[in-house]
């Protein structure tokens, strides 16, 4: 039975209506809650929902939509760009990471096997972007970021100065041991730089094997690019670490990490461990 | 090739080849399947991409709300600002088979819109509200029109005498109270009040609205 034919007590329809058209006062909205009790058909938002629409609808009809302002398009969007220049979601945060998770990594490529890079240390108060921000979650966390090679100091500075950076979050990883992973990948096509964030991710032994990224190039399809090869060592919490291109990425689609022999391989058999892909 | 690791409780064994989305496409390792999502699922699984589409595509729509509740004054921009970050931090929430995003997305704006008027001390914006200085926009509602709930509240409100149209819209769309507008259509308050019940029970019952794990309530 849907909520629409849902036999309604009359004193709760003339609430219900009420509320969706004007809004109640404290006593009317005491006494809706009252009368909806846990709403298990979905009747307050029935309501609503219809009137929304309804409100679409008549100004559908009366050919009444207006143009949003370019400048308050521009005002969201910022506004949503600086909450969201951190942290791609609240979930995606390890809010347990303290100072003793500061620790020295080592990078490196699945050509050269060199150390590269040089690192710092940040400690930087984050909010999520507007999804976070909406949870009212204000996490502090500590980060360990290195530097890429193509020059751009660290995450912040590249999503910072990139106008075209994209931050998409590692879905889920549904690989056994690998579920707890979090964080996200930061890339500029303008600049062919990026960076990982990874929280989770279980420690390698390098001498065993090395963990390596790969970036799916909808210009360059089948065969993804090397983004470099990398080591979680044991205790990190988070790091930040830069991804090394091999090839020029021009449309990347997905980004993903496999566990590789140490050095990296040049052709990937899988499987994917953590993923994060651009839905556009 | 294959390696065999044992790294904490990981073991990676034999590697199956890989499977990538392709462009337009994103993968759901939980249910090995990749599909295409819409402009609030990638929104929220953290696709910034999505937001400036989506801006694009109800920009206008939640613009046009805001400004019959609000007018011009600045308290419109303010609203329409707080409503997208809403709708951001709501994205999670979406479900596709429970209903249109254009709706999701006017439950959230209208919520939003009555809390600011009750709280502005619902004052009407009518007054202030000039149609000949809007910047109308033909193609948002060609699009909007293309939507299939859209469609049929649209063809409801058509079949309905032009009087309960109209005060369907001065309660809906511009928040008079049902006093309000029996002081200015020279009606009586229980009449009104008995039109714009009707007129939204018949959309109701046309559009089967039955969406109980989508409840926007408010904050």
């Amino acid at each position: 039975m849907s909520a629409s034919q849902i036999k309604i007590d009359p004193r709760l329809e003339e609430l219900l209506v009420d509320q969706a058209l004007f809004g109640l006062d404290e006593n009317d909205e005491s006494e809706l809650r009252e009368l909806l009790g846990d709403d298990p058909d979905g009747l307050e938002n029935s309501f609503m929902a219809t009137a929304a629409l309804a409100q679409v609808g008549l100004l559908s009809g009366q050919q009444s939509v207006e143009k949003m302002p370019g400048r308050l398009r521009s005002d969201i969007l910022s506004k949503t760009a600086a909450n969201s220049s951190t942290v791609a979601s609240a979930e995606a945060l390890d809010d347990n990471l303290d100072d003793n998770n500061v620790v020295r990594l080592s990078s490196t490529t699945a050509s050269s096997g060199t150390a590269t890079a040089r690192q710092s240390r940040s400690v930087t108060a984050k909010l999520g972007w507007a999804l976070a921000a909406a949870f009212a979650l204000a996490l502090v966390f500590v980060q360990v970021e290195q530097t890429s090679p193509e020059g751009v100091a660290t995450r912040s500075e590249l999503i910072a100065t990139a106008s075209d950076t994209v931050v998409i979050p590692w879905a889920r990883p549904a690989s056994a041991g690998y579920e707890q992973v979090r964080g996200d990948v930061v890339w500029s096509d303008t600049r062919q730089s990026g960076f990982m964030r990874l929280a989770g991710l279980p420690a390698n032994d390098p001498a065993v094997a090395q963990y390596q990224l790969w970036i799916v190039d909808a210009d360059r399809s089948p065969q993804p690019v090397d983004g470099g090869v990398f080591d979680m060592p044991a205790g990190t919490g988070e790091v930040v670490i830069p991804i090394d291109a091999k090839l020029a990425v021009n449309a990347p689609t997905v980004f993903a990490i496999t566990l590789e022999q140490p050095g990296g391989v040049v052709v990937s058999a899988g499987p994917l461990l953590v993923i994060a892909a651009s839905g556009s | 090739m294959a390696v065999n690791v044992m790294m904490n409780t990981v073991t990676a064994e034999k590697l199956p080849a890989l499977k990538l989305p392709r462009a337009g496409e994103y993968y759901q390792p939980e249910r090995g399947i990749l599909l295409s999502s819409t402009l609030l699922e990638k929104i929220a699984q953290g696709d910034q991409s999505a937001v400036g589409k989506c801006l694009d595509q109800y920009g206008d729509l939640v613009w046009s709300l805001a400004r019959r509740f609000l007018g011009m004054s600045p308290d419109a921009e303010d609203a329409v600002q707080d409503i997208f970050i809403e709708i951001w931090s709501s994205a999670e929430r979406y479900r596709p088979e429970a209903g249109s995003e254009v709706t999701f997305i006017a439950t959230i704006a209208r919520r939003r819109l009555i809390d600011r008027l009750r709280k502005k001390g619902r004052t009407p914006a009518s007054e202030e509200y000039d149609e000949g200085i809007a910047a109308q926009n033909p193609a948002t509602v060609n699009k909007l029109t293309e939507n299939a709930e859209v469609q049929n509240v649209v063809e409801v409100l058509e079949d309905m005498p032009d009087e309960q149209r109209d005060i369907l819209s001065l309660s809906i769309c511009q928040g008079y109270s049902h006093s309000e507008i029996a002081d200015m259509l020279d009606m009586p308050l229980g009449t009104v009040k008995t039109r714009v019940r009707r007129g939204l029970m018949q959309i109701r019952e046309k559009l089967e609205i039955d969406p109980p794990d989508q409840k926007e309530r408010s904050a």
